[in-house]
């Protein structure tokens, strides 16, 4: 645990742009959340080795959210039920039902259709939230930090031996 | 724009790709392999091992070596063991996700074969044993009266003979009463004596005047009437006794018949009566045909997710719960719809101890209503060891699952039958050998299982080994059974998979029950002869005392025959009518 938590900081304390480490976790998040072994996930991968995204954040971010998605299964098969079972939608659905590629993504079961579209109106939100919220932390919370007492005390405990450890093995990506 | 790409990660994203496609490559038997035990492990709710499996990828298809389905209920043996499966796949169906087998080759199907270590079981079915008819009822125990159980009978019951005795005791007295009284009121033995003295008093009158001789004839006439009238009433008592006692001397016949009657009317009471043989064939043969009716439905409710797909409408949309998946899967029209699992046809050899049976079984899915057709099966064997025929047929026809029709009809012929213990353990009763022929037609229509199963059986030979406690029944019935060497057994099974009821019917019947009638007969026989001759010596007593009542009655009989005698004597007596002095002649002369 303490390992993730040095992980994390150690991301954020970075010179990584901010941009890389918010759309790896937004990736991340689609992966995470919906299950793993689906046809979207392998653009997702795409996506991830392509752009310059932050490796560590991804496989930091899959892990995390993938622990999330037991919580929101629930709320991904109500989702994926209602948007299945609209009328409204129900053309779309039968044209896609019957393309070969939508039937091996299996858009039809409700947990998939729920989480993908969760984590595809969260993606955007994610992205700017992450972003701006990283800047911030860099302009002013990470040298405040650095000054307080508490700073101080931890730069003394395992937990900051941890974290520089990383520093001196790891290089960003 | 460079700032956001990085080219190189697509030569990484390849050598990933790759990877995953040389570890599928790699790994994909033992994936498919680890893939199958799981998914029919769930299904059958007992482990389910399988030695390998081998996927082709062109043509696109698989073998599975060893296939070996614990049995829920014994996992020391496999309910299933198949050798080779061998199948192709639709290439371009699996893209839609369909598996589409055209034909599939099972080969080495066994049943009830021994594993070398028990499966593991999932689910364990509760166990639900089948109660057949207590097989202590075959034989009926037979009781056996000691003089001292006679006499306790007698003490408890009211003996309709004493009964009799007592009214004819009664009436006898009464009728004595009432005729002693009468013979008072009747012209007695001195009344008649005093028309004697008038006899002679008119004998000694001979001749005379006329008006002596006018008042003798008158005199005579009077003294005639007098007895004549006498003679009538003496008449009409005696008819009147004589009605009397031809009642009591039919109570009296009564009182001599109701021993027999009381003893008859104790014996049904008390006596042995074949009531407890009332099911022979439930008691014979319902523990080995429950159990196989039980078997058989266990297996057609397990076969049921297999051959129809349990799905639920939810806003008008068919959903379906994914095997091993989450979720659900909401299904939409296809343009040519196609089920999502069909083997098209299969052909399987199946190993029986007797032989191999072939067979072929057509449209096995979960989706008979996009398909259109049922599942159809037909198997069929012969030169079997000890089996001349054996024809089986049928079909699952889910098309419309709420009106499910279901069909077996299964023919075996010369079916040469097993040691097959079917007594108890007051009769021990084994049906060494015997040859049987099968007919069975089952039908179950939305759920309700009409059944009938003929069954004869020729050249059969019971075995009945020496019981402990030999009673009665057993020598009967070691008899009766010893000359049986045909029958026939008749069931007829109704109701739901969950409640369902088997009527069995066998001619043995008939033999088990006239071996039992012919015993209880005979034991009731004795019985009655016993408790007749025990009423016998209780009424000795009281009937002697009625007979003396009824001889004291005979005097009443006796003084009436006398007077009338007497009265008879007097008006046989001839009268000499006196003679007028010159010889004339009077008219009454």
């Amino acid at each position: 645990m303490i390992r993730f938590f040095a992980k994390i900081l150690k991301i954020l304390n970075s010179e990584t742009d901010p941009y890389q480490i918010s759309l790896a976790l937004c990736l991340a998040m689609i992966a995470g959340i919906t299950p793993l072994f689906s046809l979207h996930n392998i653009a997702v991968l795409l996506l991830v080795l392509i752009l310059r995204v932050n490796l560590s954040t991804f496989i930091v971010g899959l892990a995390l959210f993938s622990g999330i998605a037991y919580i929101i299964d629930p709320l991904s098969h109500i989702t994926g039920l209602a948007l299945l079972t609209a009328n409204s939608m129900e053309g779309l659905w039968t044209t896609l039902y019957n393309i070969p590629i939508f039937k091996i993504e299996r858009f039809n079961n409700t947990i998939l259709m729920g989480s993908l579209v969760i984590s595809l109106v969260l993606f955007l939100p994610l992205y700017f939230l992450t972003k701006t919220a990283i800047i911030h932390y860099r302009e002013h919370v990470l040298a405040w930090v650095r000054k307080t007492r508490i700073m101080q005390m931890i730069k003394l405990s395992k937990f900051y031996k941890t974290y520089r450890s990383l520093s001196v093995l790891g290089g960003s990506s | 724009m460079m700032k956001w790409f990085r080219p190189k990660g697509i030569v990484a994203f390849i050598v990933v790709v790759a990877l995953l496609l040389c570890f599928w490559l790699v790994f994909i038997d033992l994936i498919a392999r680890s893939a199958m035990e799981k998914i029919a492990t769930s299904i059958v709710g007992a482990e389910v091992n399988i030695d390998h499996a081998d996927l082709r990828i062109s043509p696109l298809g698989l073998t599975v070596h060893g296939i070996q389905v614990t049995n829920p209920d014994n996992p020391q043996m496999n309910a299933l063991e198949v050798k080779d499966l061998i199948f192709s796949l639709e290439t371009a169906q699996l893209f839609l996700r369909k598996v589409i087998i055209d034909e599939m080759s099972i080969t080495g199907v066994a049943f009830a074969t021994k594993r070398k270590k028990p499966g593991a079981v999932v689910v364990r079915q509760k166990k639900e044993e089948y109660a057949p008819a207590k097989k202590e009822r075959l034989l009926p125990t037979m009781p056996s009266f000691s003089p001292d159980d006679i006499q306790n009978i007698l003490e408890k019951e009211d003996l309709k003979t004493l009964a009799l005795i007592q009214n004819a005791q009664q009436e006898t007295l009464k009728s004595r009463e009432s005729w002693q009284k009468k013979l008072d009121e009747l012209p007695d033995k001195a009344k008649l004596d005093k028309y004697k003295v008038r006899i002679e008093e008119l004998r000694k009158t001979k001749k005379g005047d006329a008006q002596s001789i006018l008042s003798a004839g008158s005199e005579i006439k009077s003294l005639q009437g007098d007895i004549k009238k006498d003679m009538r009433a003496l008449k009409q008592a005696q008819d009147q006794f004589n009605n009397d006692f031809a009642t009591i001397r039919s109570q009296m016949t009564q009182i001599k018949e109701a021993p027999g009657e009381d003893a008859r009317r104790m014996v049904k009471k008390y006596g042995p009566t074949p009531e407890g043989i009332r099911n022979i064939s439930a008691a014979l043969f319902g523990e080995n045909f429950g159990t196989w009716v039980e078997r058989s439905l266990r297996w057609y409710k397990r076969i049921g997710p297999i051959i129809q797909r349990a799905g639920e409408k939810r806003k008008d949309k068919e959903v379906t719960k994914p095997l091993r998946a989450k979720g659900v899967d909401v299904h939409f029209k296809e343009y040519t719809p196609l089920p999502d699992f069909l083997i098209r046809k299969a052909s399987a050899s199946v190993t029986l101890p007797q032989g191999i049976v072939k067979g072929k079984l057509n449209n096995i899915t979960n989706q008979q209503g996009i398909l259109g057709s049922p599942l159809t099966y037909n198997f069929s064997g012969d030169k079997l060891e000890g089996i001349k025929s054996l024809a089986i047929n049928g079909s699952f026809n889910r098309i419309d699952p709420l009106d499910a029709k279901d069909e077996l009809n299964l023919a075996l012929k010369g079916f040469r039958l097993p040691i097959v213990d079917i007594g108890s353990q007051t009769l021990p009763l084994t049906l060494e050998k015997g040859v049987a022929n099968l007919d069975m037609s089952a039908k179950i229509l939305k759920g309700e299982i009409e059944a009938d199963i003929l069954s004869t059986v020729s050249s059969a030979h019971f075995i009945i080994q020496d019981s402990k406690e030999k009673s009665m029944a057993y020598s009967s019935l070691s008899s009766a059974f010893s000359r049986i060497t045909d029958f026939s057994l008749k069931a007829h099974v109704t109701g739901t998979s969950e409640d369902y009821h088997v009527e069995l019917s066998s001619d043995l019947e008939k033999v088990v029950k006239g071996a039992i009638n012919n015993l209880t007969q005979s034991i009731a026989k004795n019985l009655e002869e016993e408790l007749r001759k025990a009423v016998q010596e209780k009424i000795n007593s009281p009937l002697n005392s009625l007979e003396n009542d009824v001889d004291s009655l005979g005097g009443v009989k006796n003084e009436l025959s006398g007077r009338i005698d007497i009265a008879d004597s007097l008006l046989q007596e001839k009268i000499p009518v006196p003679t007028p002095k010159g010889g004339l002649k009077l008219p009454f002369q």
